[in-house]
């Protein structure tokens, strides 16, 4: 396929439900509720292997997908329940799964780092640093094929930067003008280590830019700013302009994993990113603009936070899957 | 039947592309010089000018990514046939295939698939050298979650590819560069050779010889000259040695009791191995000799004439092998 | 800037550009002769840039190149007799005759590796360059590699720590990619140079064809290298041979007559204009247009290359293929 001149889709996807503040608001609280239970159920024994949590990120995940349709794709990363509920996962299917249990979306086979969901264009989490970004491209080189109106967001950490895969695949979304968008969330660590330690450049825009990718940095602590820069690229995606490249800083409140004392991190640091929570940044904006009361917002995170609670309860109740589904769909038929 | 056309190995595989492009538009080729120049071996030949440039994507060198590309491709709807130009640069792609394309099925509980096949050229000949001569069949075949096929003859290798396209699965199809210009009858129409179903290519009641892909071909040589000395070699090709058709093989072993299994790739930890321990768990009774094996030493293949012919067990070893399992 | 001022070096220069490409013909008419020989990348047209940096390496810098390597080698003082027996198999190659032409090395010259994996060299040119930083001998690792390489994600990878860690590399590319075929090139980048340029390298571009001038170029890059202990990209942009891209190599421009500097009526052909501007006559024309040397002294210097040709194909030819005991030896140190 030679370079690509821009092919408007033939089917654009029209998309304005979970657009609006309110539900932005809704989204971010479910998915730090999520988020504060599965933190309390690992640390009480109750979840297998290791989690990571997206608390401090929620902006980024409920402004972009609120942008997609349900038939848009996204691929996550190890750091992925926000991406999942965002995406419109069924809560009792993401605690069956976290929890090890048979109802899960894997059978409870594959945990936080494993988590598929094919009705909702969710390519998956994943446990490879990078390993979903090239899948996010091929699923919009499957959308421009098949002229379905369709575009992919692939979301990754700072991490991924440095992997060679990016590139690459950023290089081939620019030369097929691919229906992608590149998310970074960008977080400033690594694992433990910094990302101003291991990262060339002066600006990691320049990276997109490189490949004449239009690239530009987003406040990833406000949701708004997210989805306004979410709507120009996805709009790009689909009318056959190719990919985006969005540089969201944010910061990982919980740290990289669950049980992580966060050592290398200032305190003071962590306190000035505590101080612009997305989440309550947008309530005092709401309240602010009057177009909610506190009363209302409070009312929303209640309720996000009692449907969490009930189907992290339901989950616990499940059966955990036998021994004949360890050999389940080890092939397709 | 004589009325039977006859065409190579790599012209075969290439009429299975043409057929399944046609027969459905999922179907896309991607990889490297596969387009415009129509493949470095010219396995890819005319597919460009008949499906166009959407569906024959030459790609840039950027093996992990195409490779990647191709899984999310796949679990969004296309049938992608990828290829990765020589066996050797599978190295390059072994992320991609194993973390992700072989686990993605299982793990989201069959929601998704990941249908997609992965065609190499491998084969020692021609000193090409250590980076472009090697088989990492066994490689491939250890990861659950993906198939691994190896054809031989023309009819296998048409019949093979048509399946291993309309599989649901990733499909690593290993196709030996040194049989490409073996000519042999094609069938009429649209004649699939299922995937895991192994194939008695001789009969014979002495010794049984299991072999895949260009071994099959050595191994029939072998057979020939000691056919002149009295001893009736059967020949096995499993044509998949995932899923390997364990049936076939074991029936031949139950019947002849003696078993040589031969490989290309090397004898350490390889299939040989494999397939020489089932037979040994499962026929135990039936043998007169203790499974043999020929492979690959474990050395580097050199570039270089005097040396490359030291790696692939050639027709001379095999019928020596084979003697000296008659006589002992 | 390094000048080259004495006629000496010009000449040297001149020379170490004829002993690539005689051994280049060389190897064609090896090919020719026996059957077996056949895949080989030719450094034709390339002499302008091999020639510029090996005259200017120093004795403990080190070097890897990639499957267009006989130039390198040959250039950096490798034997030819045993670079051409190492082509043909011979025991007497460079390295026992087992690697052959894509495996080359002849570490007595600091040469420390051809790969004939598209991104090969890159990486461990930059692991070279990790070693002579902390060995501290002031010494520079070169990686010498085609434009395809940029499509490979280990550039990236390789560019990133070089700058980030500061290491002493000479990223040598050759870029012999058809200037206003990048429309259909597997590139998104607009220049080559972006790429290292958006990692923070130094970059330059120079006329590949101009051997004074990539001269200067190399040489401005190893004077920052050793003195800031930096990495720099230089983009050498070179006409293609027409022969290139061929499996069995072939004369597809003809055995170089050296006259043709002077008797430029001789330049016929469906070449003719490759011919023209190739960087052997180019430089012939100019060392004759500034009187650095007369018609004479150019063909004195060019017999000289030729004898010690001969006389490297007489050594080649009458070395014998390896004993077949050896194979298995030396997978191990
Ligand atoms: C990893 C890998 N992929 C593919 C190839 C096959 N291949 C050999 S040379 C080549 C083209 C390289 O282009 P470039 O780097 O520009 O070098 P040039 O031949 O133009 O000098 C390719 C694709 C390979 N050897 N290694
Ligand atoms: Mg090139």
């Amino acid at each position: 396929m030679a370079r690509a001149k821009a092919v408007k889709s033939q089917k654009a996807v029209p998309n304005k439900a979970a657009g609006s503040p309110l539900a932005l608001y809704r989204t971010m609280a479910t998915i730090r509720a999520f988020e504060e239970t599965v933190q309390r159920l690992f640390l009480g024994g109750h979840i297998p292997g290791l989690v990571h949590l997206y608390m401090g990120q929620e902006a980024v995940a409920a402004g972009v997908i609120a942008e997609l349709a349900q038939t848009d794709f996204i691929g996550s990363h190890h750091r992925g329940h926000g991406h999942c509920v965002a995406k419109g996962g069924d809560l009792d299917k993401l605690f069956a799964e976290l929890l090890g249990k048979r109802a899960g979306y894997g059978l409870g086979r594959g945990g936080s780092m494993h988590i598929f969901d094919p009705a909702n264009g969710n390519l998956g989490t994943t446990g490879i640093v990078g390993g979903s970004v090239p899948l996010a491209a091929g699923a919009a080189l499957t959308a421009k094929l098949r002229k379905t109106g369709q575009v992919a967001v692939s979301f990754f950490g700072d991490g991924v930067l440095n992997q060679g895969i990016m590139f690459e695949a950023m290089n081939m979304a620019a030369i097929w003008q691919l229906p992608v968008l590149f998310v970074c969330e960008n977080n400033g660590f690594g694992e433990f280590t910094s990302i101003d330690d291991v990262t060339a450049g002066k600006d990691i825009a320049d990276r997109g830019k490189a490949f004449a990718i239009p690239s530009e940095h987003v406040d990833g602590m406000d949701v708004l700013a997210v989805q306004k820069a979410a709507r120009t690229a996805v709009a790009r995606a689909r009318d056959g302009k190719g990919p985006s490249f969005l540089i969201c800083s944010t910061w990982r409140f919980s740290g990289h994993h669950v049980g992580d004392k966060q050592d290398y991190k200032e305190d003071a640091e962590t306190k000035a990113w505590r101080k612009r929570d997305p989440i309550a940044q947008l309530a005092r904006k709401l309240v602010a603009k009057k177009q909610a009361t506190q009363k209302q917002l409070d009312a929303i995170a209640d309720e996000a936070k009692s449907a969490v609670t009930k189907a992290a309860e339901a989950a616990r109740k499940l059966e955990s899957p036998t021994p004949a589904d360890l050999m389940e769909h080890l092939y397709a038929e | 039947m004589p009325s039977e056309k006859m065409l190579t190995v790599k012209d075969a595989i290439l009429e299975a592309l043409f057929e399944e492009m046609a027969r459905d538009d999922r179907v896309c080729i991607i990889g490297e010089d596969v387009g415009v120049a129509g493949g470095v071996f010219g396995q890819t030949k005319g597919l460009f000018e008949k499906f166009g440039e959407a569906r024959v994507v030459d790609t840039p060198i950027s093996e992990p990514a195409i490779f990647g590309m191709t899984v999310g491709a796949a679990m969004a709807g296309l049938r992608p046939v990828v290829e990765v130009m020589f066996g050797d640069f599978i190295t390059l792609v072994m992320d991609q295939l194993v973390n992700q394309a072989a686990k993605i099925h299982y793990m989201s509980a069959g929601g998704y698939t990941v249908p997609l096949v992965l065609r190499t050229a491998v084969g020692v000949g021609g000193n090409l050298g250590p980076q472009h001569s090697q088989s990492f069949h066994a490689w491939v075949a250890h990861v659950p979650g993906l198939k691994v096929v190896m054809p031989q003859s023309p009819a296998d290798a048409k019949g093979l590819m048509k399946a291993a396209i309309r599989d649901n699965n990733p499909v690593v199809f290993i196709e030996d560069r040194t049989t490409y210009n073996v000519k042999g009858p094609i069938p009429d129409g649209d004649v699939i050779v299922p995937l895991g179903k192994a194939n008695v290519v001789r009969e014979g009641r002495d010794v049984t010889i299991v072999a895949v892909s260009r071994m099959v071909q050595i191994a029939t040589k072998a057979a020939d000259i000691l056919a002149g000395e009295g001893i009736a070699v059967e020949i096995v090709d499993p044509r998949c040695i995932v899923p390997l058709d364990r049936e076939t093989i074991l029936a031949s072993v139950r019947k002849t009791s003696r078993a040589l299994v031969l490989d290309a790739g090397h004898l350490d930890y390889g299939i040989t191995g494999e397939i020489a321990a089932i037979i040994s768990e499962q026929a135990f009774d039936y043998l007169d000799a203790p499974v043999a094996r020929l492979a690959a030493p474990n050395v580097l293949i050199p570039c270089n004439t005097a040396l490359e012919p030291l790696i692939v067990p050639n027709e001379q070893q095999i019928a020596q092998k084979i003697r000296e399992m008659l006589n002992a | 800037m390094p000048e080259i001022v004495s006629r000496e070096a010009r000449l040297s220069l001149l020379e170490r550009m004829l002993l690539m490409r005689r051994f280049e013909e060389a190897v064609i008419h090896a090919a020719a002769k026996h059957k077996y020989i056949g895949r080989n990348h030719l450094y034709i047209g390339h002499e302008g840039t091999g020639a510029a940096v090996m005259a200017q390496l120093k004795p403990g810098d080190l070097a890897h190149t990639t499957h267009r390597n006989h130039g390198h080698i040959v250039g950096r003082g490798a034997d030819p007799g045993r670079a051409l027996a190492e082509i043909m198999g011979r025991e007497g190659g460079l390295c026992g005759g087992r690697g052959g032409t894509w495996h080359m090395t002849d570490t007595s010259v600091g040469f420390q590796s051809t790969s004939a994996m598209v991104g090969g060299s890159i990486g461990l040119a930059t692991g070279g360059g990790f070693a002579c930083k902390q060995l501290g001998q002031g010494n520079v690792s070169v990686a010498l590699f085609g434009d395809g390489v940029l499509d490979e994600g280990i550039s990236y990878e390789a560019f990133n720590f070089a700058s980030q860690y500061s290491l002493p590399i000479l990223f040598m590319c050759e870029n012999n990619e058809k200037p206003g075929r990048r429309e259909t090139s597997m590139l998104a980048a607009d220049r080559l140079l972006d790429i290292p340029k958006a990692l923070k390298i130094h970059t330059m571009t120079v006329d590949g064809g101009d051997v004074e001038a990539v001269h200067a170029a190399v040489g401005e890059a190893l004077a920052r290298i050793r003195k800031d202990q930096v990495p720099v990209f230089i983009e050498s942009q070179i006409e293609a041979w027409p022969g290139s891209h061929q499996h069995k190599p072939e004369f597809t421009t003809g055995e170089t007559d050296i006259s043709m500097a002077w008797d430029t009526g001789k330049i016929t052909g469906p070449h003719a204009d490759w011919i023209r501007q190739e960087p052997i006559l180019r430089y012939v024309r100019k060392l004759l247009a500034e009187k650095a040397a007369a018609q004479a002294d150019i063909e004195a210097l060019d017999k000289k290359v030729q004898a010690k040709m001969a006389k490297a194909r007489d050594f080649a030819e009458a070395s014998p293929f390896p004993q077949a005991e050896g194979a298995i030896l030396g997978a191990f140190a």
